[in-house]
Formats: structure tokens, sequence, C-alpha cells
């Protein structure tokens, strides 16, 4: 039995850049008179001790707002007596009561029952097979297409040999200081006549935390190697110049061990959702995935319900740690300057739509302002520094 | 001009052979036959004679020569009533009771004969001045002979014969023509000049026509109005002129006579006038470009031929198997175009001598090389050169056929602004070499060999290579005049290599084989004109090596070592087919394969719960097989049967019905081909495929063959079809039984094709309606497909419209075009978009709801020939083409990509601007 992955993913990333050879592509609108509403269960519940998540919502038109699965009846249960209910925080986000942990070698099984009457099913499964993420580490890299920057690197092993399939995900956190950090802002005093008037900053805008998460699908597999060792896989290519490399970067990195359904689930995802080549075109259908009706009616479900062991790893880099021509990545958004005086009316127009902030005092009177984004690093992230951080 | 150009010729023709026949040759024969005395004078001249030993006889021959070839052939071959022919400087054919006329007969040449006269004993009469006493007898225009009026009548003269004598001379030469016959038609009364030309005859008084027949000399009439004896003196021509080329369309009627129909033939040569791609001359894309033949997409490997999926064609070069007729993915041929003489396609009333795949043959042939010259064909192109080089080996009776092909895409790869293409690189060549050897006119082998190579990396740290290489040797042998035989042997491999080397620890190396050698001999008999038939036997062997991964490099690779083990199976059939002219109008062809498959091994197989959808749960036992053991065991009959019904002359029906199995199956699950699909032969789990296939067709020839048309009908139903589960992994998967499906598939569909072949303006038009629908049926829901209904295949393209038209300005100016219009071709599209692990995707659904926009696409292409001077040392030929002249943007697929967790749709396509390209060819 042989589902190669990692032997696979290589075939299918190396074949799809020949598209440029000869190809071109356009944009196309799918068609939308053949839309089905489906159900759409992501189901992961993993090894580490927290309040579990599991997501329902349904298949959505092209364009249009994705659509939760509300008010449905989520539960977890292990062969060794327990049960796990979930209650909706979010539309359609779905979190466990309890804290809790798969423990190897309980079978859990999933049920969902929809507000509209429909049951699902999934499981019994176990979590089997555990592997370390033995490091994560940054080293500068060049892509095939040239371009510079750092490449974060994962190895995993399982001394016992038995995992095989390995998928990853990553959460990025990154510091950002804002180009100026006045201590006043611009509040609108008078609408007619129109009137601006300085006031004392009340919170702190000028240092924030962005978290951004994976959303490229990241696995690889051990089955055709000697040993379940997973060396050099790169979970993220951050470019020289990208503005996460500013000030000081952190990443999460997950690694879960899964099984062969869900290896060959997410690599259908991927396949389908890759660039398609005169030379590979891979023929789509639906995928299945591992929950099934189970009122024995027709219905379809799109699902997949995994238990998973996982191990983590955090990192934190600086951009000078990996080149030393100084040259820092530019701030995210151009921060022009804008004088005038306290009844300005453009000054008094851009305050007004919150476009801008106050930046300093002009010279010799009136405001210089800046677009919002340069002053209220807010917009970007929290100004509460994350507990993990560390400078 | 040509007229004295064509004279000189002769004159330096004449002379050559004047000094070869001078040359005075001392030979002795004792008591030997006519053969050997022949084989001698070979030993000590530079000729060679073209005979059959069996006309010479046994009779012994003795005696002494000091003079010239001819001469002493006309001595020995005297009395054995064969005549010899002086074809050149080093030929002579020998021919038995007839004669070669080296000129056209009169009906043809339409010009008179003009002796001179230079006897004082006769006069010409004009037609008119005939006597009573001269009756208009024979010959097909009394016109063109000259009357002579031979002796005085006196006055009581008795007699009612007279003696008629004279000499005869060359008049070239002037000198007399010994041994010539004159023969008077009505009285068989003949005469034989003696060594001076000189002849006595003697005939009834009245009008005779003489006719005068020689060697070497004009065939000549002459009427003769004999009053009494007297002399009558010609001079004769020579008959030096080789015959002008008369084109004998043996062939004419076969769109409308031959009993099967949905065959077509490609000329390498006639398709070199078609614009194609990048200047790139290829009979396969010709042939796609007839009715029911075509590709799932521009640019795009395999063929579909009736709705039949892409491995389902036969593609034979010289009778062995070539896997992968194409590089670059369908781009560019793997035929070196100039080796290949002609293609043969046959969609329907399959031969039964052809077997193993359920749609067509592409049967492809090789030239053979030119055994009497060097020769060399070569072209020039913006991305591929190729070169054809033949040479005799023994003169007139072996040759050797050397071709060779590479591209240089590197450069195209380069300027195109992609960086994402600054490590790629792509490279393929081919090669082809044929012996021909004509031992003697009973037996001559053929032996073939032929190797391509692709080499692509687009990554620096990947490389994909896949080659085609096959070997083919056939001996023809004729057992007699009506029993001829055929034994091949071939050998062909397919295979495919993917290199990773990353400098990581799974760096590998992957490899895919496939190899089958067969034997076949297959014997024709034509009985009389009315009935023939052919038999014979094949035999192949498969073996498969499905995959083969090891680790690469020094770099610490720890991929482990794996082998999926070797497939084998034998594959053998008995065929029969005869074709019988019940009356006129009547024809039947009827023949019967019986094929037999054996799956051997060693090997195992999943044995699955009955009433269980095939998976891991259900898989109750493992079977195992030792080497050579039979697995399986398939015997099928194949039933094909034609006829055709001529209306009148022109115009004619045909019906067919035939019969196919295939038990060797593509893997894929692309929805098109690609070069790293994999072949796996029948088992226990996997049934061979089947067709029906039932044809109706009228055809119809206008003013001989100038304009040909037909109309044909299919019904093709096939069973057993093979596809995949969704997502199936097919590379190194030893269950891969696990992820297939096998379906039942129903195409039909009307081929109209009219062809012009002559004029200035000659090609063809071709519109197929035709549908193609296949469908997965299971009482298990993870088994179907679309629930189990049919559905349009990849390839069901209902509107297919083609023309070819070259119009010629002149001898060296022609114009070509080639357009297509096709029907957009079925896609899988979303059904709507979802969202998992912070990323939106899209659902798919049912399989090909939709249709990508229509098809279409006009090429011109302008073909200059050099000029034809004769002396020139090679003649040359561009082609400047313009494809896709319209820019048309045809998508071939459209997609949806996910990026940065978003869904994008795009439609890709491969050439949506004009390509202009420029090919000089040259040979000599």
């Amino acid at each position: 039995m042989a589902l190669n992955s990692s032997f696979k993913n290589k075939i299918t990333i190396l074949l799809v850049p020949l598209l440029g050879v000869f190809g071109c592509t356009e944009p196309f609108t799918a068609p939308t008179e053949d839309f089905e509403n489906i159900l759409v269960i992501d189901a992961l519940i993993t090894t580490e001790e927290k309040f579990q998540e599991i997501n329902l919502s349904r298949t959505f038109l092209f364009g249009a707002e994705f659509e939760a699965e509300s008010r449905a009846t989520v539960q977890i249960t292990g062969n060794d007596n327990s049960v796990y209910s979930f209650t909706e925080e979010e539309p359609g986000q779905y979190f466990s009561n309890t804290a809790f942990g798969a423990v190897p070698g309980v079978q859990y099984s999933l049920s969902v029952d929809t507000e509209a009457g429909d049951s699902f099913i999934g499981g019994p499964i176990s979590v089997d097979q555990a592997a370390e993420l033995e490091d994560v580490r940054a080293v500068t890299s060049t892509t095939e297409e040239g371009e510079e920057g750092i490449a974060i690197i994962a190895d995993g092993f399982d001394p016992s040999g038995e995992a095989a399939f390995y998928r990853y995900d990553y959460v990025e956190t990154f510091k950002i200081i804002s180009v100026a950090n006045p201590q006043f802002d611009l509040v609108v005093a008078s609408e007619n006549p129109p009137l601006l008037e300085r006031v004392p900053k009340t919170r702190q805008e000028n240092i924030c935390f962005r978290t951004q998460f994976s959303n490229a699908i990241l696995i690889t597999s051990s089955e055709n190697l000697n040993e379940s060792r997973i060396e050099n896989f790169q979970v993220r290519f951050i470019p020289k110049t990208a503005f996460e490399l500013r000030t000081r970067y952190s990443i999460l990195v997950n690694q879960y061990v899964q099984s062969r359904t869900a290896q060959a689930f997410y690599e259908d995802l991927r396949d389908f959702s890759n660039v398609q080549t005169v030379f590979a075109q891979t023929q789509p259908g639906f995928i299945i995935g591992n929950i099934i009706s189970d009122n024995g009616s027709a219905t379809r479900v799109l699902g997949l319900f995994e238990v998973s062991q996982v191990s983590s790893k955090r990192i934190f880099l600086e951009y000078d740690d990996f080149f030393s021509d100084g040259r820092i990545p530019d701030f995210i958004i151009d921060c022009p300057v804008i004088m005038g005086g306290s009844s300005d009316p453009i000054l008094f127009d851009f305050i007004k739509r919150r476009t801008h902030k106050y930046r300093s005092d002009g010279d010799p009177t009136g405001f210089v302002i800046s677009p919002i984004g340069c002053i209220d690093c807010t917009i970007y992230g929290s100004n509460v520094e994350p507990d993990f951080w560390e400078d | 001009m040509r007229f004295l150009f064509l004279l000189i010729c002769l004159i330096v023709a004449n002379m050559g052979f004047s000094q070869n026949l001078d040359k005075k040759v001392s030979l002795s024969f004792d008591n030997v036959t006519v053969a050997d005395a022949l084989s001698t004078i070979e030993e000590v001249t530079d000729y060679t004679f073209y005979y059959l030993k069996e006309w010479l006889g046994s009779e012994l021959i003795s005696g002494e020569y000091n003079t010239s070839v001819d001469k002493i052939l006309e001595d020995i071959l005297g009395k054995i009533e064969v005549n010899f022919y002086i074809l050149d400087s080093e030929k002579i054919v020998l021919t038995k009771n007839s004669i070669i006329y080296d000129s056209l007969p009169e009906v043809f040449q339409k010009i008179g004969v003009k002796d001179t006269l230079d006897s004082p004993d006769y006069e010409i009469l004009e037609e008119e001045d005939i006597p009573i006493l001269a009756t208009k007898s024979d010959s097909n225009n009394p016109l063109t002979i000259q009357t002579y009026r031979v002796g005085k009548r006196s006055r009581g003269q008795r007699s009612r014969t007279a003696s008629l004598k004279g000499t005869i001379l060359n008049r070239m030469t002037g000198e007399p023509i010994p041994d010539l016959q004159i023969v008077v038609r009505g009285i068989n009364r003949s005469a034989i000049t003696d060594l001076n030309g000189s002849y006595e005859i003697q005939l009834p008084l009245g009008t005779h026509i003489l006719e005068m027949i020689a060697l070497g000399i004009e065939n000549t009439k002459k009427r003769v109005v004999l009053y009494n004896d007297g002399n009558l003196n010609f001079e004769l021509n020579e008959s030096i002129e080789r015959l002008e080329e008369v084109i004998v369309e043996a062939d004419a009627d076969k769109n409308v006579s031959t009993t099967t129909s949905g065959s077509e033939r490609i000329d390498s040569e006639e398709s070199k006038n078609i614009p194609l791609v990048l200047g790139e001359r290829d009979v396969l894309r010709v042939a796609t470009s007839l009715p029911g033949i075509s590709t799932a997409g521009e640019g795009s490997a395999g063929f579909n031929v009736r709705g039949g999926k892409s491995d389902q064609n036969l593609i034979l070069l010289d009778d062995a198997v070539v896997y992968s007729p194409q590089h670059f993915f369908g781009i560019f041929s793997a035929l070196n175009p100039f080796a290949i003489s002609s293609l043969n396609v046959y969609k329907g009333s399959f031969p039964s001598e052809f077997g193993g795949r359920l749609s067509s043959v592409f049967d492809i042939k090789t030239k053979n090389a030119d055994v009497e010259a060097v020769k060399a064909e070569a072209s020039i192109g913006p991305v591929t050169s190729n070169a054809v080089i033949e040479v005799p080996i023994v003169k007139d009776k072996s040759s050797l056929l050397l071709g060779g092909r590479g591209a240089y895409a590197n450069w195209i790869l380069r300027s195109l602004d992609e960086p994402d293409l600054d490590n790629s690189e792509a490279s393929f060549y081919d090669f082809l070499a044929n012996y021909n050897h004509k031992i003697n006119s009973n037996n001559s082998i053929k032996a073939t060999g032929y190797y391509s190579r692709d080499d692509f990396s687009i990554t620096s740290d990947s490389l994909f290579v896949y080659k085609n290489q096959l070997v083919s040797l056939k001996w023809d042998h004729a057992f007699n005049e009506k029993t001829t035989s055929s034994l091949i042997a071939s050998n062909s491999q397919y295979d495919f290599n993917i290199e990773f080397d990353g400098d990581s620890n799974d760096d590998f190396l992957f490899g895919y084989k496939v190899n089958e050698s067969e034997v076949k001999l297959k014997v024709n008999h034509v009985k009389d004109s009315k009935f023939s038939y052919n038999y014979g036997i094949a035999s192949k062997l498969y073996q498969i090596d499905p995959g083969d991964l090891e680790p690469l490099g020094g770099s610490g690779s720890i991929v482990e070592p794996q082998f999926i083990d070797r497939e084998r199976g034998l594959e053998s059939a008995l065929f029969v087919s005869a074709n019988l002219d019940l009356t006129d109008k009547l024809s039947v062809e009827a023949g019967v394969r019986l094929s037999n498959f054996l799956a051997l091994g060693q090997g195992s197989q999943l044995v699955f719960e009955d009433g269980q959808p095939r998976n891991l749960a259900s898989i109750t036992d493992t079977l195992n097989f030792e080497k050579n053991e039979v697995i399986e065991s398939f015997f099928n009959p194949e039933p094909r049967v034609s006829a055709r019904y001529l209306l009148n002359p022109s115009l004619s029906l045909k019906a067919g019905y035939g019969r196919t199995y295939q038990y060797i199956h593509r893997l894929s699950n692309n929805t098109t081909v690609s070069p790293i699909d994999t072949w796996k032969i029948s088992d226990s789990n996997i049934e061979p495929q089947s067709a029906d296939q039932f044809t109706f067709g009228i055809f119809k020839n206008i003013d001989g063959n100038t304009y040909e048309l037909s109309l044909e009908g299919f019904y093709k139903r096939s069973d057993n079809i093979l596809d995949f589960k969704t997502g199936a992994q097919i590379l190194l998967n030893e269950n891969i039984v696990l992820e297939t499906l096998q379906g039942e598939g129903e195409s039909y569909g009307v081929e109209f094709l009219v062809r012009k072949n002559k004029g200035k303006l000659n090609g063809w038009l071709g519109y197929t309606y035709s549908r193609s629908f296949i469908k997965f049926d299971s009482q298990f829901p993870e088994e179907q497909i679309n629930n189990g209904d049919f559905f349009p295949s990849n390839f069901d393209k209902p509107h297919d419209v083609s023309l070819v038209a070259n119009y010629k300005f002149s001898k060296r100016f022609s114009l070509s075009t080639n357009f297509t219009y096709q029907t957009g071709r079925p896609v899988t599209v979303p059904v709507g978009s979802f969202s998992f692990d912070n990323s939106e995707f899209v659902v798919f659904s049912d399989r090909n709801s939709f249709r990508i926009p229509d098809f279409y696409r006009l090429d011109l292409g302008l073909n200059i020939e050099g000029n034809h001077k004769i002396k020139k040392f090679a003649h040359s030929f561009w082609t400047i083409s313009v494809y896709n002249v319209l820019g048309r943007n045809n998508p071939f697929s459209v997609f949806f990509v996910t990026e940065n967790g978003e869904v994008q749709g795009q439609q890709a396509s491969i050439f949506n601007i004009p390509v202009p390209s420029i090919t000089y060819n040259f040979k000599f």
C-alpha cells in the first residue's frame, strides 16, 4: 500500500510552473446555475489541552459571503465514556464546553445535528502516532524565481517510525511600530464652523502585534522514507522586502500527525485548487472526506473529522539577524504628511472621516497629519503584547 | 528550350550507352546454362541483369565471343523466346516473349513517324491515293502509317505474289539493324533481317501492314501496296528515349470500391504544405484534421478517435508500438517527418491482423532509403531541425536510412519574460534508422530502430525524462505470385524517470517502464481477383515495471528503495480474414481475431468480498502467484465484417461491424494525456476493455477521383473502460485496483468528408457531428460518477469542422490554409465555494457539466519551392506560416486556484496570439 505523499507532492509541484512556458491565463467567471448548498464540517481535535474548535459552514456562491451553519448540536464522544459538548460562540464556530486534549488510544466519534434535522457522523478514530517537531529554524533562502528572503524550516521525527503523514500550519506574529509616536490626537471640536482640536492621546498606538494564520496546505510524508523523519520542510517563505520583517517577527509552527484519510483529503483540496496546466489537468470531483450522513439520507456533506497529535515550536527573528545590508523593509504603507490650520477644510475632512491622524504640530502653526495606518498601529493588530512575546 | 535540354540529355545518355555497348567482351561458354552465362557477363562487365530464372530454362549453350554484350545476348537469348532491353549503362532487363517498349504507344504520342525516302522504287501515297485494291485494314490510326507503293505492275503478270526486299538501317547510327522482325499481320508471314539489315519476304500482291519489331528500335508500322517484286529500305529510329513519367492511379476508385470504410491514408510528403505550429510538419496532426479524430485540446498529447479514450489507439511504427509519439507534451511530433512515408489510420473496420486497442490503428511506415544514390533531406525551423540521409549499401539491393531530429527549445524558455522559467530546460530529440535489403525477388527484409527522448526540468532540482525505443525486424517472403507472407519481430519500450535532487533527505529517482515484445506471422493469399484471404498468428509479451523508487545522490537521502512487482502478460491472437466479391457489385470482407490474454505471475492479487465496494475493508485475501503462473486468462473472439455494394462505378454503400478487446490500459486521473501516465495490464481485478462498432456509409467519386465524397455514420458501445475515483493516486500505488472504476461508453456520430485531390486547389473539408458519453454505475455511491448516469466524456465535442486547402499559384508558390472549429470540450466546474482552514476552496460535483468556449483557429502558410533546375546541388523549400492568424484565445482548460486563501477562476490557453514561423527545407 503506497499512497506516497511526499513523492506525489513533488511531482505535482514540479509540473505546475510549466504553464508559463507557453500558456497564458485570464480570469474566468464560474457559472453559478449549478450551485449546490452543502454542509462543510471542519473538525480537528488535537492532543493539546484546550477548548477544541469545530467549524460548520455552508458552501456559498463565488464572491458571496461566507455562510456559517448555526444552531447545530455538536458533540464528541470517546470510548472512554467521555462526552464533550460544543457550543457555538461565533457564527459557525463551535468550542468545547470544557478544555480537553485527545488521549492517545481513545476512539473518538463526532456527531453533528443541524437545525434542519440532518444528522452526520464521523469516526470512531484515535490518535495512534506521535512525532516530535524537532526543530523550527529560519534560514536565508532564494526562491526558484530568484527572490531573496527567509525560509522557515521544520524538522519532524517519530522515533517509533509509525507516523507517516505530516501536516503543518503556523501562526505568525510580528511587531509593528508606527512611523511616529505623537502624544496627541486631533478631534473634531466643531462641525460648523469646522474646527479641529488637539487632545492628549488616550491609548498606546505606537507598538502593536499583528497575528496572521497560514492559509496554504502544508503536507508532507515520510511514507517512502526508511524512517519517519521530515527534514527541511519549508513552512513559510518571507521575502526580504516583506513588512513582516521590519521589526521583530515570531512564528509558531504546529506539526500534526494525521491519518491517511486526512492526508488524501488535503491532497485533493490542494490538487483541485492548484494551477492546472495543459500538461497536468487533474480531474476534479467531489471530495468525500470521512463524515457521512447518519440518517441514511443522500444529503451530501463535505467534511473531515480528524484527531491528531500536535507538536509546536515558536521562534523569533529579526531582519538584521540574516541580512547585513541594513535595508530593512519599508513600512506597510506610504506615509505622506499634510499640513494645515485647525480650520483647514481638507484637514478637517480627513480627520472627520478618520482616514488620517495627528502626527505633529505644524511649523510655525497648525498641524501635520499622516494616514491613520502610519500613526495608529491598532488598525493592523493588537496593542497588547502577547504572553509569549520575547523581545 | 526544355525540349532542347531534353534532347541534349538524350544524346548524352545515348553516347553513354553506346560507349558501353561498343566495348567488346571476350567470353567463352562451354555447356553452361543461360543463367550461368548471364552471371559470367555480369562478372566481366558493369551490367546487372534483371530476370526470373525460370524463363531461361535448363538448355545448355556453348560459344566463343569477342564482341559487344548486346551481340552476345542476341545470340544466347535468341533461341529461348527471351528478349532483352538495355535500360542504362548498368542494367539489362530481360523479358519473356514481350518486349520492353521505350516509348508510349502512338495513341499517347499522337505524332506520326516519318521515314526518309530514299528508295526509287516506291513513293509515298496520300491516303486518298490508295488504289482500290488497297483496303483499309487494321491499325489504330491509319493516318499515322505511311504507305509505300512498291513494284511496277507489268502486263501479263502471272504471279499473285511478289518478293519484297530491302535493308533496314538505324537512322541515328546508319548501321544496319539485324534481327529485326518484320511481321505481316493477317497472313502470318514474317521475316528477320540478317546481320546486314537485309530482309526478304514473299507476300501476296496488295496492301499489307508491315510491323517492324526489334529491341532498341521504335516499333514501327508501314503500309505497303505491293504491285510486284521490289525493294523497300527503311531507316528506323532507335527507341532510346526512356518513358516519361506516367501516373498510374491503380487505386483511383479506392474511396468507392474498397470493402472496408473508416480508414484514411496520409502521405508524409503531401502533408508538407499544411501550416503547423512553429513550422513543424506532422502527419499525426494532419490526421486530427480528418473527421472522427481529435485531440482533447490544442497542443495536448493523445488522440480521441470516434469518441474513444486516448489509450485506445494502436500506434505502430513499422509494426512496433509507439507509446508516446509526441514530444513536449504533445506540441511536437516525435516522428521525423522526412523518415515517414505514410500513415494509415483505421477508425473502424480494423483488419483482423490488428488488435489490442479499441478505437483505432495508426499504422505508420517509414520510408525505404534509395538504393541507387545518396540522398539527404533536412529542415531548419525555429525550434527543431530535422535531417534524414539515405545511403545505398549494396547498390540496387539494400540501403540505410538515418534520421535525426533535435530541438533547441531552451531559447524559447529563456526569451519568455518569466523569471519562473530561468531554471527551466526542455530538450528533446529522436533518431530513426532503418535498413532494407532485397535479397531476391521473393525475399526482402527490413529492420527499423527508433529512439526518442524528452528531458525537461522546471526547477533546478528536478528532471523529468521520458523515452520511447523500439526495434522491428520484418521479413517479407513470397511463396509464389499468389501467396506472400510477412514475419515480424518487434520490441518496444516506453519509460520515464523523475529525478529530484534538492539536497534534501528525500531526494529520489523514480522510474516506470513498459516493455513489449511481439512476434507476428501473416500470410496473404490471392486466389483470384474475386477472392483473397489472409491469416496469421501473433503473440506479445508485456513486461511492466510499475514503479521503482530509489534514494538519490550522496546527500543523505533516506528514501526507502521501493519496487513494485513486475507485471507480465501474454497477449496472443489467431486471425483470419477473407475478401470475397460475391457479385460484381457486392463485396464482403469477413474476419475474426481470436485473442487470448494471460496475466502471468509472479505477483499477487487482492480478493474482495462479494457485494461490497472495493476498499481496504473489503479485502478478504491476497493470492500470490509463482513466476509464469497464470493469474487470469481471457479468451475473446473478435468478429469483424464489412460489406460494400456498388450502386454504380462511382457510388457505393458500405456497412461494417467490428468488435475489439484491449488488455492494457493507460492509468491517468488527468483530463488529458501526460507523459507520466502509466500503463497497466488486465488481471483478475481489471477486466479487459471491449468495444462494438457499427458503421454505415455512402461513398461517391466525381470526375475520376478528383472529388471524393463520403458520409459515414458510426455507433460504438464500449465496456469496462477505466476511470478513477476522485483524487486517485496512481504512481507507486501497489493497490491501484482500489482506485479504479470500470464503466460503459457510448458514442455515435456522422462524418462528412469531401476531398479534392487534383488541380490547383486541393485539400479537404470535413464535418463531424458526434457525441461521446461514459457511465460509471455501481450499487455503491463511492463507485459511481455522476450518480451512475451517462455523462459527456472529456473529449465530447459535438461539432467539428476542419478545412485543409492548398492553392498552387505556380510550381513554386503555394498558399495553404488550415481552419478548425470545434465545440468547446466539457470540463468540470465548481458548484460553489467553501471555507476550510482559513482558506477558501471550491467544491466540485458532477463531472463535465460545463463546456469551455468553442475552439476555432485559422493557420496560413506560404510554401516556396526553390527553382527546379535539375543540376542544382540541393532543392530547397521554404515554409512561412502563421499559426492562429486570428489570434483567437482558445481556452484549453479552466481551473480554480486558491491563492492567499482566496479562490480565483482562471482559463488557460496555449497560443493566444498569431505565431509566425519560418522553416527552411532542402534536399539533394
